[in-house]
């Protein structure tokens, strides 16, 4: 059986003011297709997440170029899946490859950054990355069944 | 963004946080954050309970304040009440570990004074 699919794209500037309109478009196609509330959250923080790397780490060339926003649900039978893909132009950077660091034991311990890898690998159900045409493509998505939100 | 705050008691302090912790909201929220959390020997209970969005750079800005508050000699505790979502967030990330997150008030309040 081929999947339904359907598809939805922005672009956005690498800056802060530009999160939460990302944040907004997310949730507006999502819901347009079908994705319950729950996943979409999911989604949000990942994009979030995402979106910060890109702004604090990305460079010159990710701030420099629009970053590319798809997300495309699909539905084969009873499963579905909402993937959101994020590409910018910095230099590459695969997030699948770093290994979070151990947890901190004491808040004493506890360094004030390196949460959003973290969140992205916790939050998805799905993680990938490829670096194509010079631009990062990170792509999370998130599975549920027909019943289950 | 709001956030204000409460005088539970002498030394006692509800902070109460809602709407979004992302990127901007955090930004809009983080000065006063500090602010109503500098005291010495100040006992606060953080409200997340309006929370509906929080990301690591929120989860960052609460780290932050709860070293600030406890180099200072006090103690910060956070209150989740229903708010499965935050308190899913919270722990997944390894913070309830380090700070404890209560489900309701008088809990909280305890733990804060302990």
């Amino acid at each position: 059986m081929s999947a339904a699919q359907s598809c939805a794209e922005l672009a956005i500037r690498a800056v802060a003011d530009d999160v939460r309109p990302a944040s907004d478009w997310l949730a507006q196609s999502c819901e347009a297709h079908g994705v319950p509330d729950t996943q979409i959250l999911r989604l949000d923080l990942c994009l979030n997440e995402a979106l910060a790397n890109v702004i604090a780490h990305g460079g010159e060339q990710a701030l420099a170029n629009p970053v590319r926003l798809r997300l495309n649900v699909t539905c084969d039978g009873l499963t579905h899946q909402a993937i959101v893909t994020v590409c910018d132009s910095g230099p590459p950077f695969d997030t699948t490859s770093v290994q979070p660091g151990a947890l901190p034991l004491t808040l004493d311990d506890a360094e004030p950054g390196g949460l959003g890898l973290l969140m992205i690998r916790n939050l998805s159900d799905s993680l990938s990355y490829w670096y194509d045409d010079g631009h990062n493509e990170l792509a999370f998505g998130v599975h549920w069944a027909d019943e289950a939100g | 963004m709001p956030i204000e705050f409460q005088e539970i008691s002498d030394g006692l302090r509800r902070i109460i946080i809602s709407g979004r912790l992302d990127i901007p909201g955090t930004a809009e929220i983080e000065t006063r954050f500090a602010a109503f959390a500098a005291a010495s020997n100040l006992r606060v209970v953080l409200d997340l309970t309006g929370v509906n969005f929080l990301g690591s750079i929120g989860i960052r800005s609460i780290i932050v304040n709860a070293k600030a508050v406890k180099q200072r000699g006090g103690r910060m505790v956070l209150m989740v009440g229903d708010n499965a979502a935050v308190a899913e967030t919270l722990n997944s990330t390894g913070l309830g570990a380090l700070i404890p997150i209560l489900n309701d008030n008088a809990a909280a309040e305890a733990a804060a004074l302990a």
